[in-house]
C-alpha cells in the first residue's frame, strides 16, 4: 500500500517539476517571452510568439522529454539485466553502430540523394546492425553468460567508433561536420512525425517495462535467485534486451548521441527515492525527461544565439551534480 | 504411512558436458527433516539445483508431489520448493522488502504491486523468525547470523512445501548456529514444512536430522537414519579422518569425536 502511495506522490511531485521546467524552457531562447506574453502568445495564433513557442520550441521540449525519458528507462533496464551500476544504453556499441551508419551515409554522400529522413535512417539501420551481431551471439551461448555479452558489445562499440574515425579521416571537412555535428548530439529534429514516433514509442517503452518491474526487483538479487523466485530469467532478459535496444536505436537515430542521462538518471533515483524497480522506472523516466529538457535549455542559451552540443551540458552538468550527490549519500550503488 | 513427497531415482546431472552426480538415489518422505553432509565438492548445492530445475537432468528421473520435474513451470516450482542460499547479498535493500520479494512466485500474471494479504504473510513470518525488530534495517547492515535469518523468512514467504537450505548455519557462532536449526525443527514441526539441509558440522546434523544423506564423489555413500549410518569407517572413508563414535549424553544421537593426525 505505502509503496503504491509513494509512488504516486512523487511521480506527482516530478510531472509538477516537469511542467514547470517546460514552461521556462518554452520562455527562454533568443526572443525572450515573459509569462504575461506567454499565455497571450499561446492563444493568439497569429502571433510571431506562437509561431516561436509551437513550431520551434515545443517539439524540442517534446523530443526531449522523449529521450530523456526512453534512454533513462533502457539505462535502469539494462542495469539490472547485466547487474552492472556502470552500463548505460550506449555500453553495448548501438550507439556506434548508429554512428557509423551516419558516417557511412554522409561519407558516400546518400544523404544527399534522398530526403532528410535518410541520416536518420542509416543510423538506426547502423544500431539495428549491432543488437543483430549481438543477438547472434546471444542465440549461440545463450542469455546465461551475461558478461561475456557485455564484453562483445563493448568491443563492437570500440571497432565502431574506430571505424567512424576512419571515415572521418579520410572525409571532406564539410562531410567531417556533418558527422562531428551528428555524433555530439541535438535536440534539433525539423520533422515533427519523427518526434511523435519518438515520443510514442517512449510511452510504449514505459508501460511494457513496467509491467516486468517484478522480473527486474528479482533479477538486483542475482540470477540464480530470480530463478528461485519462479522467474523465468532468460525469456525476460531477451525480451527486455531487444526492447531496449530497439528504443536505443531510435533514440541516438533521431538525436544523435547524447550521453550519460541514461548513466546517470537512474542512480539518482536508486540514490535519492528507493531501488524499487516498481519506482525506479516511471520515476526515471520523469526525471531523465526533465534532466534533458533543462540541458537542452542550458545549450541553446547559454552563449545565444550559439548553439552548444546538449551532449557536452549533459556531461558537464550531469557529472558535477552526480559526484555531489554521490558525496553527500554514503550508501552503496 | 509416510507420503513420499520426492524421489530421486537413478539420477545424473552436471553442468554442460561436466558431470557431477552419478546415479543417486533417495525419497523423502512428508515432514522429514534431512541432512545433506559431505566433503566440499562433493555435489550437495549441484544436486539443489537439480531438485529446483536449475540444472537439467541428463539421466534418470526427479519426481516431486507424484509429478515429473519436467512437468512443472518455473512459477509452479517456486510455489512448492524454495531455496535459502547463503550466497551474499550485500545489497542495500530494507529486510521487509527483501522478505516480499519471496512472494513473487504467488504473484498474479499482472499484479504489480503486493496484495494486503502478502504484507500479512511477510508480517506473520518476521514475527515466526523473529526478525520483526529489523523491520527498519538494510540487509547490508545486519550481521551475518540476522541476515541469515532474513534469507530463511525470504524462503518461507514463497510458502513452500520443500524448504532447501545451503549452509545455513556457516559462519555463525553456536548461539545463532542453534538458534537456526531450532527455528527450523520448529517449522518442520508445526508447518508440516520438509526441509533439506547441507550442513557441515556432522555432529549438529545428528542431532537435528532424523535422516542423513551422506554424498561423496557425487555419489550417495551411505543414506538413512544417524544412528544407522553414522560410525567409524564413514567418516574415515569420506572425509579421510580418524574418529571416534560416541553417544550424545543428553539425546542418545552419535557423537564423533576427531582426532588430529598429529596424535597418531
Amino acid at each position: 500500500m505505502n509503496k503504491i502511495l509513494k509512488l504516486l506522490i512523487w511521480t506527482f511531485i516530478l510531472f509538477f517539476l516537469l511542467l514547470i521546467v517546460s514552461a521556462i524552457s518554452l520562455s527562454l531562447g533568443s526572443v525572450e517571452i515573459s509569462l504575461k506574453d506567454f499565455l497571450f502568445a499561446l492563444k493568439n495564433k497569429n502571433s510571431i510568439e506562437h509561431d516561436i513557442l509551437i513550431k520551434t520550441r515545443m517539439p524540442r521540449i517534446l523530443l526531449g522529454l522523449a529521450i530523456g525519458g526512453s534512454l533513462s528507462i533502457c539505462g535502469a533496464i539494462l542495469q539490472a539485466i547485466f547487474k552492472n551500476p556502470l552500463v548505460e544504453p550506449y555500453t553495448l556499441g548501438i550507439s556506434g553502430g548508429a554512428g557509423l551508419g551516419v558516417s557511412i551515409a554522409v561519407f558516400f554522400k546518400i544523404n544527399l540523394l534522398f530526403s532528410g529522413l535518410t541520416v536518420t535512417l542509416s543510423g538506426f539501420l547502423g544500431a539495428m546492425m549491432i543488437c543483430l551481431i549481438l543477438f547472434v551471439i546471444k542465440m549461440k551461448s545463450g542469455f546465461k553468460n551475461i558478461n561475456q555479452i557485455l564484453l562483445t558489445g563493448v568491443m563492437l562499440s570500440f571497432i565502431c567508433s574506430s571505424m567512424i574515425l576512419f571515415i572521418m579521416a579520410v572525409s571532406s571537412s564539410m562531410d567531417l561536420q556533418a558527422i562531428v555535428y551528428w555524433i555530439m548530439g541535438s535536440l534539433d529534429e525539423p520533422d515533427i512525425n519523427l518526434i511523435y514516433i519518438t515520443l510514442i514509442s517512449s510511452v510504449i517503452i514505459l508501460f511494457v517495462s513496467f509491467l516486468f518491474t517484478r522480473h527486474l526487483n528479482a533479477l538486483q538479487l542475482g540470477e540464480e535467485e530470480a530463478l528461485n523466485l519462479g522467474i523465468k530469467t532468460e525469456k525476460v532478459k531477451k525480451i527486455l534486451f531487444v526492447l531496449t535496444s530497439i528504443i536505443t536505436g531510435l533514440s541516438v537515430s533521431v538525436a544523435g548521441i547524447i550521453g550519460f542521462v541514461g548513466l546517470i538518471v537512474p542512480h539518482f533515483v536508486r540514490l535519492l527515492i528507493s531501488r524499487d524497480y516498481r519506482l525506479i522506472l516511471i520515476l526515471s523516466f520523469l526525471s531523465g525527461a526533465i534532466f534533458l529538457i533543462i540541458c537542452d535549455t542550458i545549450a541553446r542559451t547559454v552563449i545565444s544565439p550559439i548553439e552548444l552540443p546538449v551532449g557536452v551540458i549533459t556531461g558537464i552538468f550531469g557529472g558535477l551534480l552526480f559526484i555531489n550527490t554521490l558525496m553527500k549519500r554514503q550508501r552503496d550503488l | 504411512m509416510n507420503d513420499i513427497i520426492l524421489n530421486v531415482k537413478n539420477l545424473s546431472c552436471g553442468y554442460n558436458s561436466k558431470i557431477i552426480l552419478k546415479n543417486i538415489n533417495f525419497e523423502i518422505n512428508k515432514d522429514d527433516f534431512v541432512g545433506i553432509i559431505g566433503p566440499n565438492g562433493s555435489g550437495k548445492t549441484t544436486l539443489f539445483r537439480a531438485i529446483n530445475k536449475i540444472i537439467k537432468v541428463q539421466k534418470g528421473e526427479i519426481i516431486l508431489f507424484n509429478k515429473h520435474l519436467e512437468h512443472y513451470n518455473r512459477t509452479e516450482i517456486a510455489r512448492i520448493v524454495s531455496v535459502a542460499s547463503m550466497s551474499n547479498y550485500n545489497i542495500d535493500i530494507k529486510v521487509e522488502d527483501f522478505i516480499l520479494l519471496g512472494r513473487l512466485p504467488h504473484y498474479k500474471s499482472m499484479q504489480i504491486f503486493e496484495s494486503k494479504e502478502d504484507h500479512d504473510i511477510v508480517f506473520k513470518i518476521m514475527e515466526m523468525t523473529d526478525i520483526s525488530k529489523y523491520n527498519n534495517r538494510y540487509l547490508d547492515e545486519l550481521s551475518s547470523g540476522e541476515r541469515q535469518l532474513v534469507v530463511i523468512a525470504k524462503a518461507l514467504a514463497q510458502e513452500p512445501k520443500l524448504l532447501l537450505l545451503d549452509e545455513p548455519i556457516a559462519h555463525l557462532d553456536i548461539t545463532h548456529q542453534l538458534k537456526i536449526l531450532d527455528l527450523l525443527k520448529k517449522l518442520n514441526k508445526q508447518l508440516d514444512l520438509t526441509i533439506i539441509v547441507i550442513l557441515h558440522d556432522i555432529n549438529i546434523a545428528s542431532e537435528y536430522c532424523n535422516k542423513i544423506i551422506i554424498l561423496n564423489k557425487g555419489e550417495i555413500y551411505s543414506a538413512g537414519t544417524p544412528s544407522d549410518i553414522l560410525n567409524k569407517k564413514a567418516v574415515k572413508d569420506v572425509y579421510n579422518v580418524e574418529a571416534v563414535i560416541d553417544k550424545n549424553p543428553l539425546s542418545n544421537k552419535p557423537f564423533i569425536f576427531f582426532n588430529s593426525s598429529e596424535r597418531l
